[in-house]
């Protein structure tokens, strides 16, 4: 019974984000030429946990709209072909090792949807690990 | 009479039967070996993956509409073509694998 509340206790507080620096507006402001934009965050504050979220949003964009849509909301145009169909992003509360072993090894091998293809043959490891930080960014509640 | 014409109707449908075709199309290098495949109505295309990766070819068209989900290497799946037209087939894991299939009558 006391493992089983450490556990809990330990998933819940344990943490969602990576654990990268969060971006100084000021110092932004004043290397990007006071214009932040998300080209500038990239290129010159790579480190942080806001480029890494731009980064993953490009990633998501380029292999996860096509199921889970452009806001992921689950609606993507090839969702129609998959029972059930591919999950609401936005309502997401696993943890983040959850689903970064769904995104690595597909649905399948956790018990998931199949339509869910395994990842880690495509994707680096920092591609996965911006795209979680940008799947969080999304939730709905954090 | 009905009993007589029944020996006809039967080797007509092992005629039809007999001339599908089957069409391999290979993925290789995260490419389908083919982007074009014309074939007829009945035929099978078979989608074999030669890549030491997961594919997972899927189409959207409205003639035909499917999705094999992810396979691996030395792995095949089959999908027989019933209705005319043309068929975009790509890959949900590769978004530069695109091939297209024109069924004819």
């Amino acid at each position: 019974m006391r493992v089983l509340l450490a556990t809990c206790l330990a998933i819940a507080v344990a943490p969602v984000w990576a654990q990268e620096k969060r971006l100084d507006t000021a110092e932004a402001l004043k290397s990007c030429s006071g214009t932040v934009t998300d080209e500038c965050v990239v290129r010159q504050f790579k480190d942080t946990l806001e480029a890494s979220v731009i980064r993953g949003r490009i990633v998501y964009q380029n292999y996860c709209v096509l199921c889970h849509g452009a806001e992921g909301l689950g609606n993507g145009r090839a969702a129609k072909l998959h029972t059930p169909p591919p999950f609401n992003l936005t309502m997401s509360v696993a943890p983040r090792e959850y689903i970064a072993r769904v995104v690595r090894k597909g649905g399948e091998a956790v018990g998931r949807g199949i339509g869910m293809p395994p990842w880690e043959d495509q994707l680096t490891d920092e591609q996965i690990n911006d795209t979680l930080n940008y799947l969080h960014s999304i939730r709905k509640y954090k | 009479m009905k009993f007589r014409l029944a020996p006809l109707f039967l080797a007509a449908g092992m005629a039809l039967s007999a001339q599908a075709a089957e069409v391999v199309v290979d993925q290789k290098d995260k490419q389908f070996s083919q982007k074009m495949v014309k074939i007829k109505v009945g035929d099978t295309v078979t989608f074999r993956n030669s890549d030491p990766f997961a594919h997972n070819v899927f189409s959207l068209s409205d003639i035909k509409s499917f999705d094999l989900g992810s396979y691996g290497q030395g792995q095949s799946k089959s999908v027989v073509f019933d209705k005319p037209g043309k068929v975009e087939v790509e890959c949900s894991i590769h978004p530069a694998m695109q091939m297209v299939i024109e069924v004819t009558k």
